[in-house]
């Protein structure tokens, strides 16, 4: 009943005459350079996003992402996952304004050796209020094959739905909150393929874990965004997130971001992330079970990440662009395991049962150009 | 608990693309009274500053994104969604 509620309130805003209009987003191209290295694995590769709009109400985006993966993390190590891989990611939307209402449509595929992933979204954002109300609603449907490198008869699927719904208000003249909600859906094989599991200190070998073929999962956000008068934003976001596997997590984020003369941005941003483990994980089961997972990412753990961005602006108004901007990115994350113990062959087994953390680093360097 | 979610997954699906028809067509449902807004169009200077987007660098967001979904068990609620695993 609580649900038909929200829908009937979503759908008695996106009808409310307005006195102001929608716009397109900004017409803009990045084009950059991003990498990874950390916990045993080196990821790097070339990235970008681009966006034209025409006729006042059509945009079209296009973005292209690639990484170069070298190194497997200790949980798929001691399987046989190639040590060297390439994955391409490409989207392609498209966007169309109606009065005050954007509606997005937009698809992405991505490549690598033994992970193939489609996936359509479609979204829809409505202002309200005289502008100080957007509600935005969204679906994604998507389909994955999944293959092992060294097993060529093997071959999986797995289909995934997520249903997003948002809202964001102007609360002040320098106060804004935005409220997101996403449910997602997956089905079919949700293992990873190389990893193995441990029972009583013996492994089962590579691809033992078995996983439920079904996983709901919902996430709540919470964000605020504030400006300071000396040219200055900072933004704080909390997110909750729980499943059917009983993995529950909150996220914390925080920003700060400042213009320093008239063309440098300096971004300095934190995160805290903490997650309890699925119902099924164990680092060393005592006894073989219907569904035993060792995958690190459904453990118990802490993590946090600080970074910063400085953007330099290079020119505005010259020929047919607007602006231009150069940007770099450093980034520190840290992991922390309660309950994994990060050992990389059965000779270590007597580690069982001990922590493990590693850190990483990622940087981005990148270009953007306004139209 | 997949029947269900499929349910709701489904009405809301419908809803939106309820919402998409009334936005294509002269269509309305029975509007809520106007309210006057209390920030003023003249008053959002501050609000319109580019450091005031919750996503001003779409692409750097995008890829940050991806590097903690690949490593954590939790995603969604206005945090990017894209494919591929990228998982080792």
């Amino acid at each position: 009943m609580l649900k038909i509620n929200l829908l009937i309130i979503l759908l008695c805003i996106f009808c409310i005459q307005n006195t102001w209009a929608e716009v397109l987003p900004e017409e803009r191209a990045d084009v950059g350079y991003h990498y990874y290295d950390g916990g045993g694995v080196e990821v790097d590769g070339a990235m970008m996003l681009t966006r034209k709009n025409f006729a006042g109400k059509y945009s079209i985006y296009g973005g292209y992402h690639h990484d170069s993966i070298s190194g497997a993390s200790p949980d798929v190590l001691a399987g046989a996952s190639k040590y060297d891989e390439d994955r391409d990611e490409y989207t392609l939307g498209g966007t169309y304004l109606r009065d005050n209402t954007l509606m997005d449509l937009s698809y992405t595929y991505s490549d690598e050796d033994d992970y193939e992933s489609n996936m359509v979204s479609f979204d829809v954002s409505h202002e309200a209020f005289g502008a100080m109300t957007k509600v935005n609603i969204g679906a994604s449907i998507g389909a994955d094959d999944i293959e092992r490198n060294d097993l060529k008869s093997f071959e999986e699927d797995l289909d995934r739905y997520s249903f997003r719904a948002g809202l964001s208000q102007v609360i002040t003249k320098t106060f804004a909150m935005s409220f997101n909600y996403e449910a997602t859906v997956e089905e079919g094989y949700l293992n990873n393929p190389y990893r193995f599991v441990f029972v009583n200190g013996v492994s089962l070998g590579s691809g033992s874990e078995e996983y439920p073929d079904t996983r709901t999962g919902q996430a709540y956000s919470l964000k605020g965004i504030k400006y300071w008068q000396h040219r200055a934003s900072t933004s704080l976001g909390y997110r909750f997130y729980r499943d059917t596997w009983d993995v529950r997590s909150s996220t914390v984020d925080l920003n700060y971001s400042q213009y320093i003369g008239n063309q440098w941005v300096v971004d300095v941003y934190g995160r805290y992330y903490t997650q309890d483990k699925a119902d099924f994980y164990s680092d060393n089961f005592s006894t073989r079970l219907r569904y035993m997972a060792r995958d690190k990412e459904l453990s118990s753990f802490d993590s946090f990440a600080l970074g910063g961005r400085i953007r330099y602006d290079l020119f505005k108004d010259y020929k047919s662009l607007r602006a231009a901007s150069l940007n770099l990115a450093v980034e520190y994350l840290d992991f922390d395991y309660d309950d994994y113990s990060g050992i990389e062959s059965v000779a270590d087994v007597g580690s069982l049962g001990s922590g493990y953390s590693f850190d990483a680093t990622t940087i981005q360097f990148y270009f953007t150009a306004w139209f | 608990m997949f029947k269900k979610s499929t349910r709701i997954l489904s009405a809301l699906l419908i809803a939106s693309a309820i919402i998409s028809i009334s936005a294509c067509t002269s269509f309305r449902l029975p509007s809520l009274p106007d309210i006057e807004p209390w920030v003023a169009p003249y008053e959002r200077e501050y609000l319109a500053d580019p450091i005031m987007s919750f996503n001003k660098d779409p692409l750097s967001n995008k890829y940050r994104q991806h590097v903690f979904n690949t490593r954590e068990g939790s995603r969604g609620a206005g945090y990017a969604h894209g494919g591929g695993c990228g998982c080792n």
